[in-house]
C-alpha cells in the first residue's frame, strides 16, 4: 500500500507542477505566494491538467505516462515565460485550536480514504471504468462510449484523466486509495479557500468558514463516494471567489484563473455547465452595471471556458455520435409542472439539512441579508445570490424535464448535485461578513 | 470569545481598494456586527460539536474497510448489487481480450436494477472486451439466467457458469456461431 501511496503522490506532484506554471503564467504568481497558496497552486494544476488531458484525449492521444508528464511539463514552463509580479505577504489564518480540529477531522478523513472500497454504484458503475477504459483500452474508444453498458457515455473527461494518470503511476488499479485522491482534493480545497480569501477577510471569519466546510458531514461522504461532485464543487466554488474577486476587487488575473476553474468544472459534469453558466451569467449582468466592456471580457472568458472545457468534447461525442440518456422533454413541461415543488422542496432540503452541511446555507442567507442592509457595497451579495439561485433554477429545470423517472432521479442525485452551489454559497460567505464589518467600522469611525 | 476574536484580527486585514477604511470596530451599538458574531459563533459551534461524531464516523468506517482484504474490497459494489463477482474473473478466462460481447440478464435474475448491475459491473471488470449493444456486431454472449437458444442464438463451446448470488440461474458464455 505504501509503495501506491507514494505512485499517487508522485502522480498529484505532476499537477502542482503543472499548477506552479498556471499561476506563474496567468496569476503572474511569485514564488513566495505559490508556496503560501499550495493548494490553490495544486488544484489550478489539476484542472488545468484535466482540461489540457480532456483536449489530448479527443485528439487522439492515449494519455500514457509520458503524454502525462509532458502535458504537465509544458503548463510549467508556460508559467516560467511570464515574469511574476510581487506578492504582499498576508497575515497568518489559523490558530493552534482551529488548525487541530480541521487537522483531526481532515486525517480522520486521508486514513479512511485508504481503506475506503468502492462501493458506490456510479463511481463503480462509470466513473472508475471510464479511467479504466482510458488505460486499458489507451485512449478514447467511441466503441466503449456506445455499448449499451456503459452509463452516461456523454460525461466529459477531467475526472477520468485524473484517475487514468493515477492508475497510470500505480501500474494498476487499486479502486480502494483512488479515494485518497478525493481527500487530496478537499484538502487543497480549504488551502485554496484561505489562499484567496486571507487578504481580505479577517481571520476570526475566514477559520469559522474554513472548519465549518470541513466539518460538514455531506462532504465528505460525497467525497467517500468517488463521485465527481465534490471536484465539481470546489473548482465551482474557487471560480466563484475568483469571479468576486475579479468583480469587486477589479483583479484582472483572478478572471485567467477563473477561466482555468471554469473550464474545468464545464469537463468534470454535465451539471458544471450549469453552474458555471450561472456564475458567468451573474457577473456579466452585475459587471454590465460597472460598463459593457467589462461585461463583454466576461462574455469572452465565459466563450474561452466553453471552448476549451466542454466544446471539444461535444464535437467530439458528435462526431461519434455518442449520447446520454438525459434528454430534456420540453414539450411535457406543461404536464409537469407538478414536479417544481417537490423538486425544489428536495434540493434545498438537502442544501439547508444540517446532518449534511451543518449550517452552511442558512449562514449564507444570513450573511447575504446582513450584506444587503448594511454593507452598502451590492455586488457581493447580487453575486452571491444570483449564482446560487440561477444554479438552482437550473437544476430545477433539469429534474423539470427529465426523462427518467421523475420520483427515481430525483431521489438518486439531489443530494450530490446540490455540492456545488453549497459549496459556492459557502464560499463567498465570508466575504460577505467581512464586508458587512467593513461597513460598521466605517460608520463607527465616522459617527 | 468569537466577538474578540473578530475585533482582535480586523487589524491585520488590509483593503486592496482603499486601506483606510478597515479598523478594530467598536461593538458596542453595531447590530449587524453583533448579527456577524452569531453567525460566525453558531457556525463555528455546530462544526466543533459535530467534529468528534465525525471523527468516530470515520474511525469506524476505516476499521470496516480494513477488515477487507484487497479483493473483496475490490468486488463490494458487485457483491452489494446482488452479484457474484467471481463470475467475471471466469468470463475474463473464457472470452479473450479485446473481444466484442453482447451481454443481458433475464428478468428471471431479479429486478432491473440488479439486471442493470450485472451489465454496468462488467463493463469495468471485463475491460479490455467492450460490449456491443446487439449479438450480431458481437464474438461473444454473456446471458445470466437464460441460454443462447432461448433467444434463438447460436454459439460454439458453450460454457455455463454456476453462480452464488440471490438468483443461482447460471451465467452463459458462449461463442457466437
Amino acid at each position: 500500500m505504501i509503495a501506491d501511496v507514494a505512485r499517487l503522490l508522485a502522480a498529484n506532484a505532476l499537477f502542482l507542477v503543472a499548477g506552479v506554471g498556471v499561476r506563474r503564467a496567468l496569476a503572474r504568481t511569485d514564488w513566495p505566494g505559490l508556496v503560501r497558496g499550495l493548494g490553490l497552486t495544486y488544484l489550478a494544476g489539476l484542472a488545468a491538467f484535466g482540461v489540457v488531458a480532456q483536449l489530448a484525449l479527443v485528439a487522439g492521444l492515449s494519455l500514457n505516462l509520458p503524454e502525462a508528464c509532458a502535458i504537465a511539463v509544458s503548463l510549467f514552463v508556460a508559467g516560467l515565460l511570464r515574469r511574476p509580479a510581487l506578492t504582499p505577504s498576508p497575515p497568518p489564518v489559523f490558530t493552534t485550536s482551529t488548525t487541530a480540529v480541521v487537522a483531526v477531522v481532515m486525517t480522520a478523513l486521508g486514513i479512511r480514504s485508504l481503506y475506503e472500497p468502492l462501493a458506490s454504484w456510479d463511481a463503480w458503475a462509470f466513473w472508475t471504468p471510464r479511467a479504466q477504459s482510458l488505460v486499458l483500452l489507451n485512449g478514447l474508444d467511441s466503441h466503449f462510449l456506445h455499448a449499451p453498458s456503459t452509463p452516461n457515455p456523454d460525461y466529459p473527461l477531467l475526472l477520468p484523466s485524473i484517475e487514468a494518470t493515477v492508475f497510470r503511476f500505480m501500474g494498476h488499479f487499486d479502486t480502494r486509495l483512488i479515494h485518497l485522491q478525493f481527500w487530496l482534493v478537499v484538502v487543497a480545497f480549504l488551502g485554496a479557500l484561505v489562499a484567496l480569501l486571507r487578504d481580505q477577510v479577517r481571520p476570526a471569519v475566514l477559520r469559522a468558514a474554513v472548519v465549518a466546510i470541513a466539518c460538514a458531514p455531506a462532504l465528505a461522504s460525497n467525497a467517500e463516494s468517488a463521485y465527481a461532485d465534490v471536484p465539481l464543487g470546489v473548482f465551482v466554488a474557487l471560480a466563484g471567489v475568483l469571479g468576486w474577486r475579479w468583480l469587486v476587487l477589479g483583479e484582472e488575473s483572478a478572471l485567467h484563473l477563473l477561466v482555468v476553474f471554469a473550464a474545468a468544472a464545464a469537463a468534470t459534469k454535465v451539471e458544471g455547465r450549469l453552474f458555471v453558466g450561472a456564475l458567468f451569467v451573474a457577473l456579466a449582468v452585475l459587471a454590465a452595471r460597472d460598463s459593457l466592456r467589462r461585461s463583454g471580457r466576461c462574455v469572452a472568458a465565459a466563450a474561452v471556458a466553453g471552448a476549451i472545457g466542454i466544446l471539444p468534447w461535444s464535437v467530439w461525442t458528435h462526431v461519434h455520435n455518442v449520447h446520454g440518456a438525459y434528454h430534456a422533454d420540453l414539450r411535457g413541461l406543461a404536464g409537469h409542472a407538478d414536479r417544481l415543488p417537490p423538486t425544489l422542496a428536495t434540493l434545498i432540503g438537502h442544501a439547508v439539512d444540517p446532518l449534511e452541511w451543518l449550517l452552511l446555507v442558512p449562514a449564507a442567507l444570513a450573511a447575504v441579508v446582513l450584506a444587503y442592509r448594511f454593507a452598502g457595497e451590492r455586488r457581493t451579495p447580487s453575486l452571491a445570490t444570483l449564482a446560487f439561485v440561477l444554479s438552482l433554477s437550473f437544476l430545477v429545470a433539469t429534474y423539470w424535464a427529465t426523462s427518467y423517472v421523475f420520483e427515481a432521479h430525483l431521489r438518486t442525485s439531489a443530494d450530490r448535485v446540490v455540492v456545488a452551489p453549497v459549496l459556492l454559497a459557502a464560499a463567498l460567505t465570508p466575504v460577505l461578513l467581512e464586508w458587512v464589518l467593513r461597513a460598521e467600522e466605517r460608520r463607527a469611525a465616522y459617527s | 470569545m468569537v466577538a474578540a476574536a473578530l475585533a482582535r484580527n480586523a487589524g491585520a486585514v488590509t483593503v486592496a481598494s482603499d486601506p483606510s477604511v478597515v479598523r478594530p470596530y467598536e461593538r458596542r451599538g453595531l447590530g449587524a456586527a453583533r448579527i456577524v458574531d452569531a453567525i460566525v459563533g453558531f457556525s463555528l459551534a455546530a462544526a466543533i460539536l459535530v467534529a468528534p461524531l465525525l471523527v468516530w464516523v470515520h474511525i469506524d468506517r476505516t476499521v470496516q474497510s480494513a477488515r477487507l482484504d484487497a479483493n473483496a474490497a475490490a468486488v463490494i459494489g458487485a457483491k452489494q448489487a446482488g452479484l457474484d463477482p467471481t463470475v467475471y474473473e471466469r468470463v475474463e478466462r473464457i472470452v479473450p481480450p479485446h473481444a466484442r460481447y453482447w451481454i443481458d440478464a433475464s428478468p428471471l435474475v431479479g429486478g432491473a436494477a440488479t439486471r442493470d448491475a450485472f451489465m454496468m459491473w462488467a463493463s469495468g471488470a471485463l475491460l479490455p472486451r467492450i460490449a456491443v449493444s446487439h449479438p450480431r456486431r458481437g464474438d461473444w454472449i454473456v446471458l445470466w439466467g437464460s441460454s443462447p437458444s432461448r433467444r434463438g442464438l447460436h454459439v460454439v463451446g458453450l460454457h455455463v457458469l454456476p453462480i452464488h448470488a440471490r438468483s443461482r440461474l447460471p451465467v452463459y458464455v458462449g461463442r457466437l456461431a
